[in-house]
């Protein structure tokens, strides 16, 4: 029976591994040798193998081909949603590839289209295991990659059976029409060549975004400066110091001597967890022997003086001490450059995401948390991204999307993904607003005592007169009914944000914030 | 006092060695053999948390600080049935015989000296009674510190599966278990030994460093990491001892969230600096630490919280298993165990591979320490790949306070 269902063949390792870093990768991603062998180590680099469901036996084989202890699984790919303009695509009875093109692709003849890599985690449909036991284990373990669907993990012997290839047309397919116009070009699998992809920018930018979304918590500024961020808008001044950290990952036309500054740190030291190897990354280049720095930044050796110093653990201040001299100094420097001396200083400070996102100093500013949150999560990358900010309900898929989407433009391979997944709820520019209607209000009033705020700070209540109203002996009497509102004021909100970030030691919870809004 | 980062690996970022050994089949003997900081007690963790909702899974270690540390890096200790290998046959024996205090000097377990069973007398009693726990399956960390005789008498019970992890070259009691004896015991085919191979646990400079002292003769050193960091071991030479609590509490300062291992040569040590850390005058950003200690005689009682920053003084022999994100070693007062400098170098290995990230070593400018004889010396260096370019890093820097 031919197939109108699409599977990527691996196994339940390297599907967790898609999960950690947030896109279905082709082996390129993957670090220290921990990819599993599977189909698409038999394919040119940069592909995933997507197989009709009539072509997998082969492709399970190889699944558990390095170990016999591992879990064969099938992810079902949506194809609907992606948009291509040419696909190499093996047809039933043919030992070689074509390259066709979108109208050319006839989905009842083929068994295997080599998808370019990556996709974004949203084009699953589901994951599939060979039986309830494995069902059962897989369920299990994915419980640590957040909430899944209760139909999302199957099983389903039948596809895992050693099947032969037939030319029976499936139901759902038969009367189907394609183009017969067809732009097809025929390539033995030797001759496709491999597609080099370097992933640490976009897991650069997919821990950036979860770090920036998570100080959105802060305030408005946060918010705003969050979707300049997103979506590569920084062009106005209110961006001056987010636009460096911008311009790399879009590879932005600038030509600044701060550009190319953080330019040669984030080639040098991007989506590198070991803080350690980022540190003596970091000290190396500061020292300048090799010349790299640009003009202008080539006299920063009492700057790093002072960070082996902290690494030493001879310095004579603290850590608070120490961020409140260089705030106080970089006040005498020129306002566009201050700001790369502290981002960089904190690296020798905090060694961990989640350390930093609690790390409270009384001079930083709202935009100085929002910055530090992105330049760490590009340093970092996506794999050290805490679990609970990776589970805020709807970002990871939105993430996946926008690292997907960066990769392919920058690689400008001819493939679109439709259908962007929505875009994570701003709480203060959505829910942290001036309301009449009843549940929002009831809102307003749990967020405050979830957040341990005295509501009497933060939100007026007010009433709408209709028409006329007498005030007599002290009492004021209406003519009808009048309206309640509430009224927020989003500055004292955000600073008793900003003060939170010093009484907690837990990281703020989205998903209780969404809940108490949607109740 | 602020919360640690201290989770279980993600099996993910496990090696491929580490990765095989956790997915062979739940039934069956496995042993798992590696250097300090090739990741064993995580691999054992991972097995206890792959299998315990299939399996009915008994998780042992040889003292109570690893086991408590093992509590908290496992998370959900309520779920796991975890406990020190002698306090669990200790409790089985006498729920098996139905054990109380009237009956104690009768029912007591066969002993050839205090808390060492009579593993012969032990085994009898357990045939005798025809007990069978083919159910139960075993996970054993540091495995080598246990005697033949328990694995004899746990096999007396009928148990049929068995997962050890092991090192020879960190046994720490004179009843133990090597290699060999542990196939032989287990009756394991070679395809049943894994070996870990690579350190997982240091940077590059603390898995270089600890190396230096590796002493095994049956076994290659282990692999270094491929993690190049900034932070070499330091030596620091101190005039008098406030720049040493000085360092260690404003460490701790800097990063409330870090727990901070103080390992000291002797009980007498312990006490003093438990004692002195906690004499703090000095105005600091964070509240003081809790600072924890513990010695062998308090057995079950470990009050040291590892899901927390803080700072923990041990001595060498109270070490072994456990990993602090830190750990600063006062070398002075070590002594040679019967004039033997290998025995020093063992306790070295093991001292230097607890740090995850930072190790620093204190020496007195006025008093000779045994371990200087054992240290690198200034000059020797240790050679790193970093983006295709072989670079010299000092195995161990040299400060004056």
């Amino acid at each position: 029976m031919t197939s109108s269902r699409w599977f990527i063949a691996t196994n339940t390792e390297n599907l967790k591994f898609f999960y950690d870093c947030g896109l279905i990768v082709d082996r390129q991603a993957f670090p220290n040798k921990s990819y599993m062998h599977d189909m698409q180590a038999e394919r040119p680099k940069g592909f995933l193998p997507c197989l009709s469901e009539d072509n997998l036996s082969e492709a399970l084989k190889l699944a558990k081909s390095e170990d016999e202890n591992l879990i064969a699984c099938l992810v079902e790919i949506e194809l609907k949603n992606i948009r291509f303009e040419q696909l190499f695509v093996k047809s039933r009875n043919s030992r070689e590839f074509e390259c066709v093109d979108e109208k050319g692709f006839n989905p009842i003849d083929a068994v295997e289209i080599l998808l370019p890599s990556p996709l974004p985690l949203s084009c699953i449909k589901s994951i599939l295991l060979s039986d309830p036991k494995n069902q059962k284990k897989v369920v299990q373990e994915f419980l640590a990659f957040g909430e899944f669907s209760k139909d999302f993990f199957k099983n389903d012997a039948k596809l895992f059976k050693v099947l032969k290839p037939c030319n029976e047309l499936a139901p759902e397919l038969q009367g189907f029409q394609y183009e017969t116009e067809r732009c097809r070009k025929t390539v033995q699998l030797k001759d496709i060549p491999d597609h080099g992809l370097d992933y640490k920018k976009v897991f650069a930018y997919g821990n950036a975004l979860f770090l920036g979304f998570y100080q959105t918590k802060n305030g408005r500024l946060s918010s705003e400066l969050f979707e300049a961020f997103a979506n590569n808008k920084v062009e106005d001044d209110k961006y001056l110091h987010l636009r460096p950290l911008a311009s790399w990952v879009f590879d932005n036309q600038n030509e600044s001597k701060l550009d190319s500054f953080y330019g040669l740190i984030f080639d040098l030291i991007v989506a590198e967890d070991e803080l350690g190897t980022v540190r003596y990354d970091l000290l190396k280049l500061l020292d300048n022997k090799e010349d790299q720095l640009p003009s202008g930044y080539t006299h920063v050796s009492a700057f790093a003086k002072r960070l082996r110093e902290r690494v030493d653990r001879t310095d004579k201040v603290d850590v608070y001490t120490y961020l409140f001299n260089l705030i106080e100094a970089s006040k005498k420097e020129e306002k566009w450059s201050s700001k790369i001396f502290l981002l960089i200083s904190m690296i020798f400070i905090r060694d961990n995401s989640e350390t930093l996102l609690k790390f409270y100093h009384e001079q930083f500013t709202e935009e100085d948390y929002f910055l530090l949150a992105v330049f760490f999560g590009l340093i970092k990358g996506i794999r050290t991204t805490p679990e609970k900010i990776k589970n805020i309900v709807g970002l990871r898929d939105w993430v996946s999307f926008k690292m997907a989407e960066l990769m392919h433009k920058s690689n400008s391979a001819a493939i679109v993904f439709e259908k962007e997944p929505s875009s994570p709820i701003l709480i203060h520019k959505t829910y942290l607003r001036k309301s009449s209607e009843q549940r929002r209000m009831d809102a307003l009033q749990k967020f405050c005592s979830h957040i341990k705020v005295d509501e009497a700070e933060v939100i007026a209540w007010k009433l709408v007169p209709k028409d006329e109203y007498k005030v007599n002996s002290g009492a004021i009497t209406f003519s009808k009914r009048p309206s309640l509102y509430a009224e927020v004021d989003n500055k004292r909100f955000e600073s008793l944000m900003l003060a939170r970030i010093k009484e907690t030691d837990e990281l703020f919870s989205f998903n209780e914030v969404f809940k108490i809004f949607k109740d | 006092m602020a919360k640690r980062i201290f989770d279980l690996p993600k099996e993910q970022d496990l090696t491929k060695d580490q990765r095989i050994a956790i997915r062979k089949p739940a039934d069956g003997q496995y042993l798992v053999v590696g250097a300090p900081g090739t990741g064993k007690s995580v691999v054992a963790l991972w097995r206890l948390k792959k299998y315990a909702d299939e399996k009915e899974i008994q998780f042992l270690t040889f003292n109570h600080v690893l086991n408590h540390a093992n509590r908290a890096l496992v998370g959900d200790s309520q779920k796991y049935e975890m406990n020190t290998a002698m306090s669990w046959l200790y409790d089985l024996h006498w729920k098996l015989v139905d054990g109380n205090f009237g009956n104690f000097n009768k029912n007591k377990m066969p002993q050839i000296s205090s808390y060492q069973p009579d593993y012969k007398k032990l085994m009898k009693k357990f045939e005798e009674q025809g007990v069978k726990f083919s159910n139960l399956s075993f996970i054993v960390d540091e495995g080598q510190d246990l005697p033949q005789g328990w694995y004899e008498a746990v096999e007396a019970l009928n148990v049929e599966n068995f997962f050890v992890v092991a090192d020879q070259n960190q046994q720490i009691t004179d009843q133990n278990s090597s290699h060999d004896e542990l196939i032989e015991l287990l009756g394991l085919e070679k395809a049943d030994v894994i070996h870990l191979k690579e350190n997982w646990r240091n940077t590059t400079p603390i898995a270089a460093f600890a190396n230096y002292f590796y002493t095994d003769k049956s076994s290659l050193k282990p692999e270094l990491p491929n993690k190049p960091s900034v932070h070499a071991p330091i030596l620091y030479e101190y005039q008098n001892l406030d720049s040493v609590k000085e360092i260690i509490l404003s460490s701790y300062d800097n990063d409330p969230s870090k727990l901070l291992g103080l390992i000291v040569a002797n009980d007498c040590k312990r006490e003093w600096w438990s004692k002195e850390l906690k004499k703090d005058d000095k105005i600091r950003r964070e509240s003081a630490p809790i600072i924890n200690t513990y010695d062998s005689s308090q057995k079950n009682r470990v009050h040291i919280d590892f899901d927390q920053g803080g700072i923990v003084v041990l001595n060498d022999k109270s070490v072994k298993g456990i990993e602090f994100d830190e750990v600063f070693i006062i070398i002075d007062g070590f002594k040679k165990i019967s004039n033997d400098e290998e025995s020093l170098k063992k306790r070295m290995y093991v001292m230097a591979s607890r740090a995850r990230e930072r190790l620093f070593l204190f020496k007195s400018a006025v008093q000779k320490s045994i371990l200087e004889e054992v240290l690198p010396p200034i000059g020797t260096t240790v050679s790193i790949d970093r983006q295709g370019k072989v670079e010299e890093l000092e195995l161990m820097q040299r400060i004056k306070l």
